[in-house]
C-alpha cells in the first residue's frame, strides 16, 4: 500500500484551471520528484498534498495519506497531520524560520508542540536531530540565531524541524534553489541520507533536471497543470516519451553555437590590481571603522571580440567587482581602465562603450515608463553627438533584433513576461552599440527553455554588433555554453582563469574542482529529437 | 469595499470643499452683521444651523470657517512637500554622509519639539494670525515628508533600474527627479492627505488657543473656544464645528487610504 495516493486531483481558481486531473503513487523511502517550468503548478500540486492550497481555489479529486482520505477532513484534523506526519522544507531558509528564537528552540518547540514529551526529553531529541542534519556540535549550534547561521546551515535547520516529528512524508519546495552549488551538493545528500535512514517518502519539487536525475526514484514532468510524464528515472531518460520533456532535457543540456570571432590584441579593458573594500558598521559610537574587502588584488584584461565569463559563489565579489567595472563603486586601489580612460574620470563618449543587463527582470525597469522611454535611457550619454539622431528608428531596430517588435514600444513592461523583460534589457543595453556588455547573472532568473533561447540570443547579437562581453554567474552550465575564457573567484580574488573549455575539464585549483564536482549533472542520454 | 472607502472619503472631501468654494460666491447671512435678538438660536427653518452668541448665522460661519481650515491646512502641507521631499532625496542619494546626518538630525531635533511651543514662539515673535499659523503648522510637515521620502527613495536606489540608469551616466539629481520621485508618488499623496487632515486639526487647535485666524474671520477651532462656556445651554454651537472637523478629516483619511490602494498598480491589477 502506498504512503500517499493522488487521485485525478483537480484545481481551480475563479475559472481558470491551474491542476488537471493529476495522478501519482508514492511509497515508503522513495523520492518522486515534480518538475516543470515556473507556472506548470508543481508548486500548487505539493501545497494540495498538505491541503495549504489558496482559499479561493477549488480542490477536486482524492488524496490518500495512509488510507485516510485527506481532502473531507477538518482543519483541526488536518493540522495534527501536518508537521507530524507530513513536513514541509521550503525554497528560502530564511523566511521560513523566525528570526528572534534560537534554532535550538525552534527545533524544541516543534517536538514540545505535536508530541507528549516534556522538556527534558524534547531538548535531548533536539540535540540528537542538530546532530543527524549535520550541525555538530550542537550544544554550539542550538544557542545560536538564524542570522548567525549561513544559508546552508538555515536550510539544514528546515530540514531539521521537518524530521523532528519522524514524518512519514516530506514535501521539498525548491529546497536547493537558493542555495550555492557547493551548499546544494550537501543539502541534497543529507536529504537523500535521511530519506534512507528514517525511510521517509519524499516528494521532491524542482525547476532543475539534473537535481532531479541525481535524487530522484520516479520523476512526474509537469506543464500547465497536467502530468506529461511520470516514470521510473532511468526509464524516463533513456526513452522520453512527451515532446515537452525532451525539449525541457534539450534546453538544460543546450550548448550556445558560439560564432567564431576575431579576438583583437588591444585590451578593451583593464583592471589593475583592483581592491574594493567597504566600512563595517562600527560597534561602538567613537571605535574605528573595521572594513570588509569585498575585492581584493584582482587583475585581468578583456580583449575587443572576447568572450569571458566570471564563475563564482555568493559573496565572492562578483558583484561588486561588475559594480566598479560600470564606475559605480569607488575603488580602493588599483585601476580600471576601458578604452584606456580611467571608468571614474571617463568621459561620456568612454563610458558609452560598457553597458550592462541585469538578473532580475521585474527590478531593471522603471515600472511607471514605457518601453521605448527605458530603452533610450543610455542615448542620455551621448545626447548631444550625430549618433543620437533617428532615435525612434534606432528603437525599432533594436527591438526587432532581440526578437520583439516596433510596436512594443508603447507598451509599459508589467505587459511581458520574464524572458520578454531580459530581451529588453538587452535592447536597452546595445542600443548605443556599445563595446563591452556586462551580463551580471542575466539568465539566471529564466525558466530552462526561455534561458536557452536568450543564450542563443546573446551569442548572436555579440557576433552581430562586435560586442564583448563579460559574463557573470555562478552557474557553470551557463558559462560553458557562452563563453570562450573564464574566470574563477572566490573570497574576493581571482584563484583560476584559462580557456572555459580547460578550466571546466582540467580544473587546477581545489575550489576550481569541488565548484565543478558539486554541479549536478544531467546524465549522458543520446537525445533523438 | 476599498473602492468604497475612495468614494465615501471623495463624498465626504467634496462637500467641505464645495461649501467652502461656495462661500466666496454666495452664503446665507452676512457673518459681519451682529443681531443679537436673534442669539443662540437653535437650528430652524430660518438658520438652517443655528444661531451663535452675536446672532450670527452658523451655516455661514461653517462655510467660511471651511475656507479658513482648506487653506492653512493645504499651505502648510505644500511647504512640507516643497521644503521636505527635496531635502529627503538629497538625503537619500548621500546615504550616510554628513549632509545625510545634517539633514535627518535636523529633522529628529524639529520632531522632538512640542509644536505647541514653536507655534508660541513664533506667534510671539511675529504675531498671531493665519498666516503664521500655515507656517508654524508647515514646520511641523517638513520632518515628515523627509522621512517618508528618504526611507521610500533608499530602498529604490538598490533597484537595477537605478543601477541602470547611472551606467547612462545620470546625474543623482536627475535619478532622483527621473526615476525616484516618481516611483514615491503615491507615497506622497497618501502622507498629504494625512498631514492635510492633521493640519485641520493643529490650525482649530491653534485657533483655540487663540494663536490661529484672528476675528473677524470665522474659524472652526475658534467656533470651538467660544461655545466652551456656552455648551450646557447651547450644545449645538459646539456639536456642529465640531462635527465639521470629524467629517473633514474622516473624509481625508478615507480618501487618502483608497488613494493609496487605487495608485499602486499591484493592487489595482489584481482587482481588474
Amino acid at each position: 500500500m502506498s504512503i500517499l495516493t493522488v487521485k485525478n486531483l483537480k484545481l481551480k481558481i475563479g475559472a481558470e484551471s491551474i491542476l488537471e486531473s493529476i495522478s501519482f503513487r508514492l511509497d515508503q523511502g522513495r523520492i518522486l520528484a515534480i518538475t516543470g517550468e515556473s507556472g506548470s503548478g508543481k508548486s500548487m500540486t505539493a501545497l494540495s498534498i498538505i491541503q495549504l492550497q489558496p482559499k479561493n481555489a477549488k480542490l477536486e479529486g482524492e488524496i490518500f495519506f495512509n488510507d485516510q482520505e485527506i481532502t473531507k477532513k477538518n482543519e483541526f484534523e488536518l493540522c495534527k497531520i501536518r508537521g507530524a506526519k507530513i513536513g514541509m522544507i521550503f525554497q528560502e531558509p530564511m523566511t521560513a524560520l523566525n528570526p528572534v528564537k534560537t534554532v535550538g528552540d525552534q527545533i524544541r518547540e516543534t517536538i514540545i508542540l505535536h508530541t507528549t514529551k516534556n522538556k527534558r526529553s524534547a531538548e535531548k531529541e533536539t540535540f540528537k536531530i542538530l546532530e543527524r542534519v549535520g550541525l555538530s556540535p550542537a550544544t554550539e549550534f542550538k544557542k545560536r540565531y538564524p542570522h548567525e547561521l549561513s544559508g546552508g546551515q538555515r536550510q539544514r535547520v528546515v530540514i531539521g524541524i521537518a524530521i523532528a516529528l519522524k514524518p512519514a512524508i516530506i514535501i521539498a519546495d525548491e529546497p536547493t534553489t537558493a542555495l550555492d552549488v557547493t551548499t546544494q551538493a550537501q543539502i541534497l545528500a543529507l536529504l537523500k541520507k535521511l530519506v534512507t535512514e528514517d525511510n521517509i517518502a519524499m516528494v521532491l519539487i524542482t525547476h532543475d533536471l539534473a537535481v532531479v536525475a541525481d535524487m530522484a526514484d520516479e520523476i512526474a514532468v509537469m506543464q500547465n497543470g497536467v502530468i506529461v510524464e511520470i516514470d521510473e528515472t532511468p526509464n524516463l531518460f533513456q526513452n522520453m516519451k512527451h515532446p515537452y520533456t525532451r525539449s525541457l532535457f534539450a534546453a538544460s543540456k543546450h550548448l550556445v553555437d558560439l560564432p567564431v570571432t576575431k579576438v583583437e590584441s588591444d585590451a578593451l579593458l583593464t583592471i589593475k590590481n583592483v581592491t574594493c573594500r567597504y566600512r563595517l558598521a562600527r560597534t561602538k559610537i567613537f571605535s574605528k571603522s573595521d572594513y570588509f574587502t569585498a575585492v581584493s588584488n584582482v587583475s585581468f584584461d578583456i580583449k575587443n571580440g572576447e568572450r569571458v565569463g566570471l564563475v563564482g559563489e555568493s559573496g565572492c565579489g562578483k558583484s561588486t567587482l561588475t559594480r566598479a567595472i560600470l564606475g559605480l563603486e569607488p575603488i580602493y586601489e588599483g585601476e580600471i581602465n576601458v578604452d584606456s580612460q580611467n571608468i571614474l574620470k571617463a568621459t561620456s563618449s568612454t563610458r558609452k562603450n560598457i553597458q550592462v543587463v541585469f538578473q532580475d527582470p521585474y527590478g531593471s525597469f522603471n515600472p511607471r515608463h514605457k518601453v521605448s522611454t527605458l530603452i533610450k535611457e543610455p542615448f542620455y550619454l551621448i545626447k548631444d553627438s550625430p549618433e543620437s539622431k533617428n532615435i525612434e528608428s534606432k528603437i525599432d531596430k533594436v527591438l526587432e533584433d532581440v526578437g520583439l517588435s516596433a510596436t512594443d514600444k508603447k507598451k509599459f513592461i508589467h505587459e511581458f513576461s520574464g524572458g520578454q523583460r531580459q530581451r529588453i534589457a538587452i535592447a536597452r543595453a546595445l542600443i548605443i552599440k556599445p563595446k563591452l556588455v556586462l551580463f551580471d547573472e542575466a539568465v539566471s532568473a529564466l525558466d530552462v527553455t526561455v534561458r536557452a533561447q536568450i543564450l542563443d540570443l546573446i551569442a548572436e547579437l555579440a557576433a552581430e554588433y562586435g560586442l564583448s562581453y563579460l559574463f557573470i554567474s555562478h552557474d557553470l552550465s551557463v558559462i560553458r555554453s557562452i563563453t570562450d575564457r573564464c574566470l574563477v573567484m572566490k573570497d574576493g580574488k581571482i584563484i583560476e582563469q584559462g580557456s572555459t573549455k580547460k578550466i571546466l575539464e582540467q580544473p587546477q585549483n581545489a575550489y576550481t574542482q569541488t565548484l565543478i564536482n558539486a554541479a549536478p549533472k544531467l546524465p549522458n542520454f543520446q537525445l533523438e529529437l | 469595499m476599498r473602492s468604497g472607502s475612495l468614494i465615501f472619503g471623495f463624498l465626504l472631501s467634496a462637500l467641505v470643499v464645495i461649501a467652502a468654494g461656495v462661500s466666496f460666491l454666495w452664503v446665507p447671512f452676512d457673518i459681519t452683521q451682529l443681531s443679537i435678538p436673534d442669539k443662540l438660536q437653535p437650528p430652524n427653518e430660518m438658520h438652517l444651523l443655528g444661531t451663535d452668541h452675536f446672532g450670527r448665522d452658523i451655516l455661514s460661519m461653517i462655510m467660511i470657517g471651511a475656507r479658513t481650515s482648506l487653506a492653512v491646512a493645504l499651505l502648510a502641507v505644500g511647504i512640507g512637500v516643497f521644503i521636505g521631499v527635496p531635502l529627503g532625496l538629497i538625503a537619500a542619494t548621500r546615504k550616510n554622509s554628513v549632509i545625510d546626518e545634517v539633514i535627518m538630525r535636523t529633522n529628529d531635533l524639529i520632531f522632538a519639539f512640542p509644536s505647541l511651543v514653536i507655534a508660541i514662539l513664533i506667534t510671539a515673535l511675529f504675531g498671531p494670525g493665519a498666516m503664521n499659523a500655515i507656517i508654524a503648522i508647515g514646520i511641523f510637515n517638513i520632518p515628515v515628508f523627509a522621512r517618508v521620502s528618504r526611507g521610500a527613495a533608499l530602498s529604490l536606489w538598490q533597484k537595477e533600474f537605478i543601477l541602470a540608469a547611472r551606467v547612462s551616466g545620470k546625474s543623482d539629481l536627475r535619478i532622483s527627479a527621473e526615476h525616484i520621485f516618481p516611483n514615491i508618488a503615491n507615497l506622497l499623496i497618501v502622507q498629504g492627505t494625512i498631514q492635510f487632515s492633521l493640519g485641520i486639526l493643529a490650525e482649530a487647535g491653534l485657533s483655540y488657543v487663540g494663536l490661529g485666524t484672528q476675528p473677524p474671520i470665522p474659524s472652526w477651532g475658534r467656533m470651538l473656544a467660544d461655545a466652551q462656556t456656552m455648551v450646557s445651554f447651547a450644545p449645538h454651537l459646539a456639536i456642529i464645528p465640531g462635527t465639521a472637523i470629524i467629517i473633514t478629516v474622516l473624509g481625508l483619511n478615507l480618501l487618502g487610504d483608497g488613494l493609496r490602494d487605487f495608485l499602486d498598480p499591484r493592487v489595482r491589477k489584481s482587482r481588474e
